[in-house]
């Protein structure tokens, strides 16, 4: 028995499973998909609303018909995976303990006893009767886990985790999903648009036109973006439309400034292209004079978000506005003049995506 | 979560008070459901309670009728229910027409399904001569009534257990299939428990048709005498008075098993 208090029937991981699972997969229905990428620890596959991230947790459990690999070919339910699927989807007619026995057999005694475990290792026991509407969201998402993990899948598939959830809790409940996954050490790959959920995972893989535009550790993809699509996917609101003026500067027309690049950008097709920087790499000074070699620009607060752990600062400069994330300590009123810092070591820039980009 | 609230059940569930027009329901309902009762109050008052003594010939209609519904309802529910799953699950390209057949079978007066079945099964007919060839007669037998009850039952089963079928959320068996089950466990265990509710209407409504058959029956199977018939009988023979004992027998003999399986599947439902 391990220590920890992992999921029931977590087990290691197994010597044949390899700690990357490459999945190359093809479909045509119900969304076009050619995704390709690799599922490390907890994985999330980020993606948009309708960007067929569900239909790919769909064709990996064996419920849509797919090319490629893994599993290619098997049937579903001779598919080693567990999958969750939106709002954990517990049988309602089932009390907490037998839908964790789902996929158990034996004797109803067995069944019940192996349920009961996984339930007193997760503190459940206690709700084993229970039906499963009168569950929180944490705790329906919780059983749904063991129920899975019950039968030893050597992948889980997640769909929208955080989506049923109040957002209260849903960072704290995600939090611990995660904590008990790499305990159990069974890999699992979660279809979210929540890119705060996405900061949390070992993997993250993006997912835009049907195909993984961009792979990697979380830290390296969020600061680096490989397109504007993938930028706004990761959370990042500064996002604008700009022309580019010479090696190493570009006129942002909405706000009417230049701003300053630290290097030459990559080699773009067009003069036309999309930058962006994360809210909390811009500065907020004092009002002074705009100065394009620090990239120092004016502007009136029009919007203000304040958090307990931090504040979001809108700032209109021209006819766009710059957003800004700050300790919530200090901030300047609504309708007040600032000076803005947008650090040239945190610009990115990407192709425009063309006439569709909004400035 | 340990030590997380629980939601609190029937929190959404019970809203303070009733919109106006809702507060109209309740009196309507009332003159409704009295209208509905007016013809058995008058059953009530018309009785002679004191007399009230069924014939020998009475009994074994209840027996007959019992009897044969009981076994038109197994066979009702082994057939139906395989039918409701396949036209509840098919692709809609057959849709409309599936529908109108179903339709039709329930269209169908009493009378003319009774003349169709002894078309399609008296003795002159194909079918009706070899089951004659082995034994089985389906005029006027046990058997002729079975298939009377089926023919007036089945449609309403059916069409109940299809509807019921179909608002089972196809995600459920999804589900069962990643937790390694096959169709068939996932039928057992995930779509009829979750579909019971329909079900168990069906199968009342299927009970109350077969059991109250008097139409079909008259044509092909007047034979043996079930409750309704017999009614007919008693009422020809011996006018009014005779029919009273045997109607009281029938709502005795009909009610229980529609209204237990009511409770059953909505207190299953209810948790």
């Amino acid at each position: 028995m391990r220590p920890d208090p992992a999921p029931a029937g977590a087990p290691p991981v197994a010597p044949g499973v390899p700690a990357a699972l490459a999945v190359d997969l093809r479909l045509a229905r119900p969304v076009a998909l050619a995704a390709r990428f690799e599922v490390r620890g907890f994985t999330a596959l980020l993606g948009a609303t309708g960007a067929g991230k569900s239909t790919l947790l769909r064709a990996l459990a064996g419920l849509l018909a797919a090319e490629g690999t893994p599993f290619g070919g098997l049937p579903a339910h001779r598919r080693p995976v567990g999958y969750l699927p939106q709002g954990a989807g517990l049988f309602p007619h089932l009390s907490v303990w037998r839908n964790v026995a789902f996929a158990l057999d034996g004797s109803r005694r067995a069944r019940q006893a192996a349920a009961m475990d996984a339930l007193e290792r997760v503190g459940l026991a206690d709700l084993a009767a229970r039906m499963p509407d009168a569950l929180s969201g944490g705790q329906r998402q919780l059983v749904a886990l063991l129920r899975a993990l019950a039968r030893h899948p050597s992948l889980l598939l997640l769909d929208e985790p955080t989506a049923a959830l109040d957002p209260q809790t849903a960072e704290s409940v995600a939090a611990d999903l995660i904590a008990r996954l790499r305990a159990g050490g069974v890999p699992a790959l979660a279809a979210t648009h929540d890119a705060p959920l996405a900061a949390m995972a070992d993997h993250v893989a993006v997912l835009h036109d049907g195909r993984v535009v961009q792979e990697g550790a979380p830290a390296a993809v969020f600061a680096n973006p490989s397109s504007r699509e993938a930028a706004a996917l990761l959370g990042w609101r500064n996002l604008f439309t700009a022309t580019l003026r010479g090696p190493d500067a570009f006129d942002w027309p909405a706000a009417g400034a230049t701003l300053r690049l630290a290097g030459p950008p990559p080699a773009l097709p067009r003069a036309t292209l999309s930058w962006g920087v994360p809210a909390g790499a811009v500065r907020l000074l004092p009002p002074g004079p705009t100065a394009t070699r620090e990239n120092r620009l004016a502007g009136v607060v029009s919007t203000c978000h304040v958090l307990s752990d931090r504040a979001t600062i809108g700032v209109a400069i021209g006819t766009a506005t710059l957003f800004a994330t700050l300790p919530p300590m200090n901030l300047p009123a609504l309708g007040e003049g600032v000076g803005v810092v947008v650090p040239a070591e945190a610009i990115r820039v990407w192709p425009s995506g063309g006439a569709a980009a909004p400035a | 979560m340990p030590g997380e609230p629980l939601l609190a059940l029937g929190e959404a569930a019970t809203s303070g008070r009733t919109a106006p027009p809702l507060r109209l329901a309740g009196p309507l309902g009332a003159l409704a459901l009295g209208f509905l009762l007016i013809p058995y109050a008058g059953l009530a008052l018309t009785t002679d309670w004191g007399a009230l003594a069924p014939s020998a010939g009475d009994w074994d209609a209840v027996a007959t009728s019992v009897g044969a519904t009981l076994a038109a309802l197994a066979l009702v529910v082994a057939g139906g229910t395989p039918l409701a799953w396949w036209l509840a699950t098919r692709t809609p390209r057959l849709r409309v027409l599936l529908d109108a057949l179903l339709l039709l079978t329930l269209l169908t007066p009493p009378l003319a399904m009774g003349l169709m079945l002894a078309i399609a099964y008296g003795p002159y007919s194909p079918i009706g001569r070899a089951a004659a060839h082995v034994g089985v007669e389906l005029s006027n037998t046990p058997a002729a009534f079975l298939l009377a009850q089926i023919y007036a039952a089945a449609p309403y089963y059916v069409l109940a257990a299809r509807g019921a079928f179909e608002s089972v959320p196809a995600e459920y068996q999804d589900i069962a299939r990643t937790l390694g089950r096959g169709p068939w466990y996932s039928f057992w265990h995930v779509s009829l428990p979750l579909a019971r509710l329909g079900l168990a209407t069906g199968l009342a409504l299927a009970w109350v048709r077969a059991l109250g058959e008097f139409g079909v029956a008259l044509i092909i199977a007047y034979f043996p005498q079930g409750i309704p018939v017999r009614l007919w009988v008693d009422l020809q023979d011996s006018g009014l008075a005779a029919v009273y004992p045997l109607l009281w027998a029938f709502f005795l003999t009909g009610l229980p098993l529609p209204l237990l399986l009511g409770l059953w599947a909505r207190g299953r439902h209810a948790t």
